[in-house]
Formats: C-alpha cells, sequence, structure tokens
C-alpha cells in the first residue's frame, strides 16, 4: 500500500517536470490558421490569382506585351517581334481591407490587327476600374479546403468613334463603350509548391459585331509552381464557351479564334514581383483577351510580355505594437 | 489503527508531491520580440502568444512560440518572414528546453541572475544555448526577462541573395514572460 502511494507520487512529480507536455500543439491557436501566399501577386500570369492586397498597401503594375516571335508579324525583321508591342497596361490597386482590393488601370488594348471584313475587336485606350473580394481563404487544417475570391472589372474605351458599318467601335451612344468581366476564382494550395486555380467566368461587351453574342461565358485555369524559394513556373489558359452560331459566324468571315494559353517565370525579390510570360494573346485586359485571342502557338504566334509589379506599405507602421 | 497509519503515510507521501507541483509556474502570455538592422528598413517582430513554463524544483524551463504568431509592421514582410525565411507551414512552431541555473534552492521573492542552458530548435534545426536571464519572484508571481542572439545560419535559415532588403545574420532576440503558479494537479492530492 505505501509502495503503491510512493510509486503514484513520483510520477505524478515525474510527468510535471515534462513541461512541454502542458502546451500540445491545439493549445497554442492553431485551429482553422489561414494559408497564406497561394500566389505571390494579384495575376497568375494573365488571369487573376485569389489574392487579395494587404490594407493598405498599394501595389503599381506595368505589363507589357511584344508582337508575335515568328509568323508574319514576327522573325529578325520586327526582331522577334521586340519592335511593337500588342498591349501596354499601367495599373494601380490598393488594399481597403486585408479582403477588399481595388484598383484602376489604362490599357492600350490590342485590336485586331489584320484587315477583316467585319471590324469584331476594334476597341482601344481602355480604361479599368475593377473591384476584387476576398470571400473565403483555405484553412491549413484542412476545415476549409480551398479559397474564393469573387472578381469584377469594368472597362470604358475613351477611343474615338469608328464610323465602319458594323463595327463593334461604332458607337451610338457612350454605354456602347463599356465593357464587364466577372469572375469566381477559386484557388487551392496543394504544397508549399504548388497551387492550382479555377476560373469560371462572364465578359460582358455592350456593343458586339453583329454575328456575335455580347455574353460570352469561359473558364479559366491556373496555376503555380514553386522550384526555388524566390522563383516559380506560372501559368494560365482560358476555355470560351462560344455558340456554334458566333463560331460559324467567325469561321464564315475568315477569323480564327484560339484559346489563350500563357505560361510565365515569376521571380519575387521582397516587395517586386516580376513575371516574365510567353502567350499567344496579344491583350492584357480579360475583356479582350478571352473573347478575341486570334493567334495561335502553333503557328508561332506568341510573344514574350513581362509584368512588373511593386508593393508599397502605406498604413500606419506605430500600429502593429499593442 | 492500521487504516490511521496508512492514512498518514499516504498524506506524506502525497504532501512533497504537491509542493513541487506548485513550483511549476505558466506562462500563456509571453512577449518574444527580434529586431535585425537592415541597411533600408530595420526588421521587428514581435508576439505576444508564447507559452512557457517553468518548474522551480528541478529548474526545468520550456518555452513554445507559434512562428504564424510573429506580428510585423508590413504585412509583406510577414508573408515573407513566414514563406521564404521560416517555412512556417513545415515548421510551425519553435521551441526551448533546458535548465535554470545560479538559483538558490527554495527562492523568496526578489531578482535572480540567471543562467539558462539548452536546446532551442527553430526552423526544425536544433541548437544548444547559454544564455544569461533575469528572474523575478514577487508574491506569487514569476517574471523572466532574457536577450540573446540567434545566428540565422545556425537554423540553416537563409537570406535569399535575390531580396532587395539584405537583413543582418545576426538577429537580436527578447524574451519577457511573466508566470502564474498553475493550479495544483489532481494526481498530487489522489
Amino acid at each position: 500500500m505505501l509502495l503503491i502511494i510512493v510509486f503514484s507520487s513520483c510520477c505524478a512529480y515525474g510527468q510535471q517536470d515534462n513541461l512541454s507536455s502542458l502546451f500540445p500543439d491545439s493549445s497554442l491557436g492553431t485551429a482553422h490558421e489561414t494559408v497564406i501566399n497561394t500566389f505571390k501577386s494579384t495575376m497568375i500570369v494573365n488571369a487573376q490569382s485569389n489574392e487579395t492586397l494587404h490594407k493598405h498597401d498599394l501595389v503599381f503594375n506595368i505589363s507589357h506585351r511584344f508582337d508575335d516571335i515568328a509568323g508574319s508579324a514576327g522573325g529578325v525583321k520586327t526582331f522577334f517581334g521586340l519592335d511593337n508591342s500588342t498591349d501596354v497596361k499601367i495599373f494601380f490597386e490598393y488594399g481597403i481591407t486585408d479582403r477588399l482590393t481595388v484598383g484602376i488601370g489604362r490599357s492600350k488594348g490590342a485590336p485586331e490587327y489584320r484587315e477583316v471584313n467585319v471590324p469584331f475587336n476594334s476597341l482601344t485606350e481602355l480604361w479599368e476600374g475593377k473591384i476584387k473580394y476576398r470571400l473565403l481563404t483555405q484553412t491549413e487544417d484542412g476545415r476549409r479546403p480551398f479559397a474564393v475570391t469573387l472578381f469584377a472589372n469594368a472597362v470604358v474605351s475613351s477611343m474615338s468613334r469608328d464610323t465602319a458599318l458594323h463595327s463593334d467601335a461604332n458607337f451610338g451612344k457612350f454605354s456602347d463603350r463599356w465593357s464587364f468581366t466577372g469572375q469566381v476564382i477559386i484557388a487551392r494550395k496543394f504544397s508549399e509548391r504548388f497551387s492550382f486555380a479555377v476560373l469560371p467566368t462572364l465578359v460582358h461587351r455592350n456593343l458586339v459585331a453583329p454575328g456575335d453574342k455580347s455574353d460570352l461565358y469561359a473558364l479559366g485555369l491556373g496555376g503555380r509552381w514553386q522550384f526555388n524559394r524566390h522563383m516559380a513556373i506560372i501559368a494560365d489558359y482560358f476555355i470560351p464557351f462560344r455558340s456554334e452560331a458566333t463560331k460559324n459566324y467567325f469561321s464564315a468571315n475568315g477569323i480564327s479564334l484560339y484559346n489563350p494559353l500563357s505560361v510565365g517565370w515569376e521571380i519575387e525579390t521582397g516587395g517586386h514581383v516580376f513575371h516574365i510570360d510567353f502567350t499567344n494573346a496579344a491583350a492584357i485586359l480579360e475583356n479582350q483577351f478571352i473573347p478575341y485571342t486570334t493567334r495561335s502557338w502553333t503557328k508561332g504566334q506568341f510573344r514574350w510580355g513581362f509584368n512588373i509589379s511593386r508593393t508599397f506599405t502605406l498604413g500606419k507602421k506605430s500600429t502593429w505594437k499593442k | 489503527m492500521n487504516k490511521v497509519l496508512t492514512l498518514m503515510l499516504g498524506l506524506w507521501a502525497a504532501v512533497p508531491s504537491q509542493l513541487q507541483a506548485q513550483q511549476v509556474y505558466v506562462s500563456r502570455n509571453a512577449t518574444i520580440s527580434f529586431y535585425s538592422s537592415a541597411p533600408i528598413e530595420d526588421i521587428q517582430a514581435q508576439t505576444s502568444q508564447a507559452v512557457s513554463a517553468v518548474n522551480l524544483a528541478t529548474g526545468s524551463v520550456y518555452f513554445k512560440v507559434q512562428i504564424r504568431s510573429f506580428r510585423f509592421p508590413k504585412s509583406l514582410m510577414q508573408e515573407h518572414f513566414n514563406t521564404d525565411y521560416m517555412g512556417s507551414d513545415q515548421y510551425p512552431y519553435a521551441e526551448f528546453s533546458g535548465k535554470l541555473q545560479g538559483l538558490p534552492a527554495d527562492p523568496a521573492d526578489g531578482a535572480y541572475p540567471v543562467m539558462v542552458d539548452g536546446k532551442l530548435t527553430i526552423h526544425g534545426v536544433s541548437k544548444e544555448y547559454k544564455e544569461n536571464g533575469t528572474l523575478t519572484l514577487n508574491s506569487g508571481r514569476l517574471t523572466i526577462v532574457s536577450s540573446f542572439k540567434v545566428k540565422l545560419a545556425d537554423h540553416r535559415i537563409k537570406i535569399p541573395s535575390l531580396l532587395f532588403q539584405h537583413i543582418a545574420e545576426v538577429v537580436d532576440v527578447k524574451v519577457n514572460a511573466t508566470y502564474l503558479k498553475s493550479a495544483p494537479p489532481q494526481a498530487g492530492t489522489r
């Protein structure tokens, strides 16, 4: 009896000295920790990522697309497309809260470059306003296996009216200058190195060529594979769901449409994110490259481009210390 | 008579264990901060969510902190710290386990310079540390304050060469923990 008492008291004491057992992982508030850095910037290549900015962060971004590397517009004559640019975009984004990011941008626009019977993609001088809302975050414990972000933009063209009959730039009224994109970005960080996103998308253009439809649904796919701590391969692809009627309309007018595929190399240097991209999309805005990509990878009609983004922290720095 | 004797012996056996159990002090909001000077901008971060325990009877001391709990003045810096430097998905905690030295057997209220000797694990890499600190006892409240240096290379934390903000290879760490006596465990009074 005595032995039992002494024994039990000794062991109770022994357990006490194993101080780490006082603090199991679950006691340190790890539950539902959110996954961070599914992507390293708000863009994958041409597609949006699920990332929004931190509160009071400002991002300045410049994107540039050169002309076709090969094919009739490329080759040595144009120094593999570097003599020309198909599109240039400058934009600012600002984090109002950690979940809500707004932005404004201006892009040159990438109108159809060939002579066509039906001017179907004529808009230039594009001004974009956009809004992005982080609806759901992925959690480390797998309770919420993916993240959801909503994206919308409104784009207006300030170009002068094109008087050609049936042109999509033959603006009858101011609203004809507008187009819109709505998108749901569903993303998952599968591992430290690999993230993937699915982007159901609707592009609406108020004025389109006579045989085209204003609404175009598309599905975007995007991914990021990080091969060291600061570099990653990024890619995205869009599948537009055109009706047979519009497909026939375009092919009857000798216009081939392709699905935009973009591949890039991402370099992150703490505050700056650089993308060096290859894409068959001439345009940078969703409103243009999803419905109107007429250049094909297999014909050498892809280009190189770059995105440079710089983050500025504008929030008060003294607020972090309690 | 026999029962009384057993009871007395039982009490005698239980009392010291209860006393020792009461020598365990627990902190659930210990503050850990670090500072690194860098040419463009100094880098600093802080957490008040570290946990710690001290057993004055044995001198054992233990700290644990969740890497993700460190707060930076810039959120982007915090992101880089977690994903680029610390790999906090893979190594979510830093831990220290060691012994206090230089403490009297049954310390009265007052401040004592102490030496802490033990193993610090950061980024999944452990290293032995021997650091100075101050332990203060004040009517049941115990405080430990210490500051020491951590060399990033010792824990295989790499400074990316591409990073525009080069940071120092040695980081100053400060620890400040206030403890309360833990409730007597049931085992001691069984």
